[in-house]
């Protein structure tokens, strides 16, 4: 890891009384994948947003390109746990919005968009509404509508948690073919234990009140990971270490 | 409709169940027709009352000499300058109320408590204010359309999802694209069930004027048929009424799903 | 910039009440400063209708029985139509044949403007306070009707079952599920008749003219000039309104803590 993609210093962020976080450092290198793991209302979901400049933070930076983000910025891009996806677009003018709106030409971005589609799996619904599509289609159009904008850095927000169990099973799996083919930096905010270690090359686990950085766990499982990853010994050892640390963090935060 | 991650592709049972067309249906309105014609030959008084067939006479008359014609020409202008006056009006006090929070603060109230009043009660101070003429009763169906246009419409502009928001932000969108990629999109919906409220409701405001301010079109034949006892013709143009109030409703409809073909 | 791209900017609860007087005294202001301008000098202003409250409240002898007739045959309106119209509703939700045979004529009724049947009744009835009963009837039952049948055709199925499954008679899946589950829906066609209602009543006491309810004293009022005072008068319909559309749900809300409004 020469220079990071992504540095986050010293971040902290209140909400009146309440302190979210506190403290938090880390850095993202280019084609690495952080994962963030920890009890619900650890602010894992709040971090993130301060990455894309959604909210900015009380204190510390975020820095990118050794410039600090305050706003959102073309080269980060955000997947939705809830998709967010407009019901009033079709899945192809979906994808192209993030290119049209830094004025893109409409035609033009629909051809980028195509691409993207297909990677995603979704050739042949281009014209549907996301109503007509199944929840894992709807989250695929919303990782190619981030992809289509090239980013550098993809902010996933818990971006299968609202997927049933098979259709999260085959998506973490799809995302990770599409990642080998195109390798960004990513900041993988989940709830599942075994989706942070199959994806992560690291793994955050937040704690604490208010939380902090309680451990940071290498994962060292070899790529292009499938699922054979997940039936090795070693993807096993894995969880059941970061399960242990979250079962701990949870009974100090509670 | 931040129902974007439930999968619904059922076409809408609730619409069918209320657009019922088969046996039932024709049963009941044989039922309905014949009891009318009984009624109207063996039972009720032929002064107060006239059978069917004499009320197709009557409204076929009315055809023929061009009265229904004109008067339904008279109450048509009446309604398109006081509905797009009070829809116009409605859509940006909406918009305002409910994007910018100071002018909501002030104005809501009032909307609110207007609201709750009967439209009608208008009537006698633009009577004796303004007197007869186009431009009062225009005022009349103008007052009758706003309210739910505005109301709806207020809505609509809250209902905006804030994810959707967050999402045009996080991509960097400027003020302007959003409001054509967000605001104005999710409040089109409402806004159209609004109009379309307000399309039936400036249908009664164009009777209520003709009926109470000086009388014509649609109003002036009823009120002259009830006094001549032409029950025939009454009961035609009452029926009339009804027809189209029926096919507003259905244009209405149409119109809120033409608006959005993307809700299910 | 700030409106859209952050959440809506709340005002604070003090800012909230500093605008809300703030517009009241300029809308006053405005409007006490261009009546006597712009306007004819019998026009109702901010001063004046204050100063007439007491005097239509406390002094006139007209407005409470006044009040009293024209609200009186609202509520033997709206008690008539609730029982019917939640009758016809439910039979309709349960019998969809039945359904069918009688919507022409729900739909029918409810599409109809009611002032275009006033001369029917009318002329039927007679230019009294029976027609302004049947008027108010023909003006709430539809709503009640309708609401009552989305209501019935909405229970869901599950609650059905569930309660078969315990061996509920039929007199229990009424009273309590079928019911019930649709009061969300009776609660909304209540808050829609019961404004038609109010409607439908001064639209009558208008036009046949000859009775002493409420809207023949504002008619007389606003044709005497007495704006002042007719305005103060339309505001007791408003309070009366504003209570049928708020009060009854927040009554409901009380009574059936479970209630939440399906919108």
């Amino acid at each position: 890891m020469t220079t990071p993609r992504i540095r986050v210093e010293n971040l902290t962020k209140h909400y009146g009384d309440l302190c979210v976080f506190d403290d938090i450092s880390f850095e993202i290198g280019a084609s690495e994948i952080v994962s963030v793991v920890g009890p619900s209302g650890c602010g894992k979901t709040t971090l993130l947003r301060c990455l894309n400049g959604l909210i900015t933070a009380d204190s510390g930076r975020v820095v990118f390109d050794g410039a600090d983000v305050t706003a959102p910025i073309p080269g980060i891009a955000i997947v939705f746990q809830d998709f967010g996806l407009f019901p009033w677009k079709t899945v192809i003018d979906n994808v192209a919005y993030g290119l049209t709106v830094r004025g893109t030409k409409r035609s033009e971005a629909r051809r980028t968009a195509k691409e993207y589609v297909k990677l995603a799996a979704l050739e042949g619904f281009e014209d549907r509404f996301p109503h007509q599509l199944s929840g894992g289609m709807q989250q695929r159009a919303g990782l190619a509508r981030a992809l289509a904008t090239e980013p550098k850095v993809l902010l996933m927000d818990e971006p299968f948690g609202a997927l049933d169990a098979q259709t999260r099973e085959l998506m973490q799996f799809e995302l990770l073919q599409i990642w080998d083919r195109n390798p960004i930096s990513m900041l993988f905010v989940t709830h599942g234990i075994d989706e942070a270690v199959l994806m992560g090359d690291r793994v955050i686990v937040l704690g604490g009140k208010p939380s902090g950085i309680h451990e940071v766990i290498d994962v060292p499982l070899p790529r292009p990971r499938d699922a054979r990853t997940v039936a090795s010994p070693e993807f096993q050892e894995l969880r059941a270490r970061v399960w242990d640390l979250v079962m701990t963090v949870r009974r100090n935060t509670i | 409709m931040s129902r974007s991650h439930t999968r619904t592709e059922n076409p809408s049972t609730a619409r069918s169940a209320r657009r019922p067309r088969n046996v039932p249906l024709l049963v009941g309105l044989t039922v309905g027709a014949v009891l009318w014609e009984v009624a109207g030959r063996f039972w009720l008084d032929p002064i107060f009352f006239a059978p069917l067939s004499r009320t197709a006479l009557g409204f076929l008359e009315m055809v023929r000499t061009g009265e229904l014609v004109e008067a339904l020409f008279e109450s048509l202008q009446l309604f398109v300058i006081g509905f797009s006056s009070g829809a116009a009006a409605g859509l940006l006090l909406g918009v305002l109320i409910g994007r910018v929070a100071a002018i909501g603060a002030a104005l809501e109230d009032y909307v609110t408590i207007l609201y709750v009043t009967p439209p009608i009660a208008l009537v006698p101070f633009i009577l004796s204010i303004l007197g007869f003429g186009v431009g009062p009763k225009s005022i009349i169906v103008a007052w009758f359309v706003f309210f739910p246009v505005c109301i709806t419409t207020i809505e609509g502009v809250r209902a905006v999802s804030p994810r959707l928001l967050e999402v045009s932000r996080s991509f960097g969108s400027g003020e302007l694209r959003t409001w054509r990629d967000v605001v104005i999109p999710s409040t089109v919906p409402y806004a159209m069930s609004g109009i379309r409220q307000g399309i039936a409701l400036g249908f009664v405001g164009v009777v209520a004027a003709e009926f109470l301010l000086d009388a014509s079109g649609i109003g002036l034949l009823l009120r002259s048929f009830s006094r001549l006892y032409r029950m025939d013709k009454l009961l035609a143009a009452v029926l009339l009424m009804t027809a189209l109030g029926l096919l507003i409703m259905a244009l209405g409809r149409l119109a809120e799903r033409r608006f959005a073909p993307w809700r299910q | 910039m700030a409106a859209v791209t952050r959440p809506r900017t709340e005002l604070s609860r003090g800012g909230r009440a500093a605008s809300r007087i703030i517009t009241l005294g300029a809308i006053a202001a405005i409007w006490q400063y261009s009546v006597p301008r712009f306007g004819r000098d019998f026009m109702a202003t901010p001063f004046g209708i204050a100063r007439a409250v007491p005097e239509v409240l406390l002094q006139d002898a007209r407005v409470w029985p006044g009040a009293a007739e024209t609200f009186g045959v609202v509520a033997r309106g709206m008690g008539f139509a609730i029982v019917a119209g939640t009758l016809i509703g439910l039979a309709m939700g349960r019998m969809p044949g039945l359904a069918k045979a009688v919507a022409p004529y729900v739909n029918g009724s409810y599409a109809t403007p009611m002032i275009a049947v006033l001369p029917l009744f009318t002329l039927w009835l007679g230019f009294n306070t029976s027609a302004t009963f049947a008027l108010v009837v023909f003006a709430a039952v539809p709503p009640m009707a309708v609401s009552a049948w989305d209501g019935a055709a909405s229970v869901p199925q599950r609650y059905l079952e569930v309660a078969r499954s315990f061996g509920a008679r039929r007199r229990d899946i009424w009273f309590g599920v079928a019911i019930p589950a649709s009061l969300p829906y009776l609660l909304a066609g209540f808050r829609l008749a019961s404004g038609r209602a109010l409607s439908a009543v001064v639209i009558a006491e208008f036009l046949i003219g000859t009775g002493n309810g409420l809207g023949n004293h504002v008619m007389r009022l606003a044709q005497t000039f007495k704006h002042d005072q007719a305005v103060v008068a339309v505001l007791i319909l408003t309070a009366v309104g504003l209570f049928l559309a708020v009060g009854v749900e927040a009554i409901t809300r009380r009574v059936f803590p479970w209630f939440r409004r399906t919108t």
